[in-house]
């Protein structure tokens, strides 16, 4: 098993990408990888309680973990509106999983 | 102890997104904690550390990479380098704030082997 961070920075009424992060995320999941999900800028949008929210926090019920940007999320005014199981974490986090995740993928 | 080494790619240009800024952010965080800085601007990326640059609405990234650059002489280290073939395209080539080297692939190529890390934002 390895550790697979997804940075996700697109919104997912803009582009497809977040769609394809997503089936990348969860096919790395069911093929028994740790996956975190880390939204940035845009792509902070994605935890909203949309329907993409929604794709979102069933993901996390297969085990995929959430973070998202404190500034993206605050820039935005999203800090309450935003599914329940989405952490807000500030850089220094994502530094840290960038360094220690076995992989890692920017979109 | 070896410290730790991150290298990052950059693609896009600034102003368009942000980017350039969740890079600067990760390089002040990588700063604190002691990580060595690679940087290899490529394609619209070398444009970042472009010369004289005089937003009106946006803080002028030129300086704030530059800081970040200038701020590497010391430990732990930054090192930036503008791909050659992209500045040249650009027009950009002589005109890269102080700190910046100008250089190529096959520099990405030994960062790649020597970092923990490369990551490519884009």
């Amino acid at each position: 098993m390895s550790g697979l961070l997804l940075v996700l920075s697109k919104d997912p009424y803009t582009t497809e990408i977040p769609d394809l992060v997503l089936d990348i995320g969860m096919d790395a999941k069911g093929k028994g990888n740790d996956v975190t999900l880390y939204l940035v800028e845009d792509g902070v949008t994605a935890a909203r309680k949309t329907e993409f929210g929604n794709k979102l926090a069933a993901a996390h019920k297969k085990g995929i973990k959430i973070y998202a940007d404190d500034k993206a999320v605050l820039s935005r005014s999203l800090e309450n509106k935003l599914i329940g199981w989405v952490e807000i974490k500030e850089i220094g986090t994502l530094l840290d999983f960038i360094m220690d995740y076995d992989r890692v993928a920017w979109f | 102890m070896t410290e730790k080494q991150l290298t990052i790619v950059s693609i896009n240009g600034p102003y368009r997104d942000e980017g350039v800024f969740t890079m600067i952010r990760l390089a002040h965080a990588a700063k604190e904690k002691g990580i060595t800085l690679n940087f290899f601007n490529y394609l619209d990326a070398t444009v970042i550390a472009h010369r004289d640059q005089a937003p009106k609405e946006f803080p002028p990234i030129e300086t704030i990479f530059g800081n970040i650059v200038k701020k590497g002489l010391k430990k732990p280290k930054a090192d930036a380098i503008a791909c050659i073939k992209c500045t040249d395209a650009r027009g950009v080539t002589k005109y890269q704030t102080e700190g910046v080297i100008i250089g190529g692939l096959y520099d990405l190529g030994e960062w790649t082997a020597e970092s923990d890390k490369t990551i490519l934002i884009g």
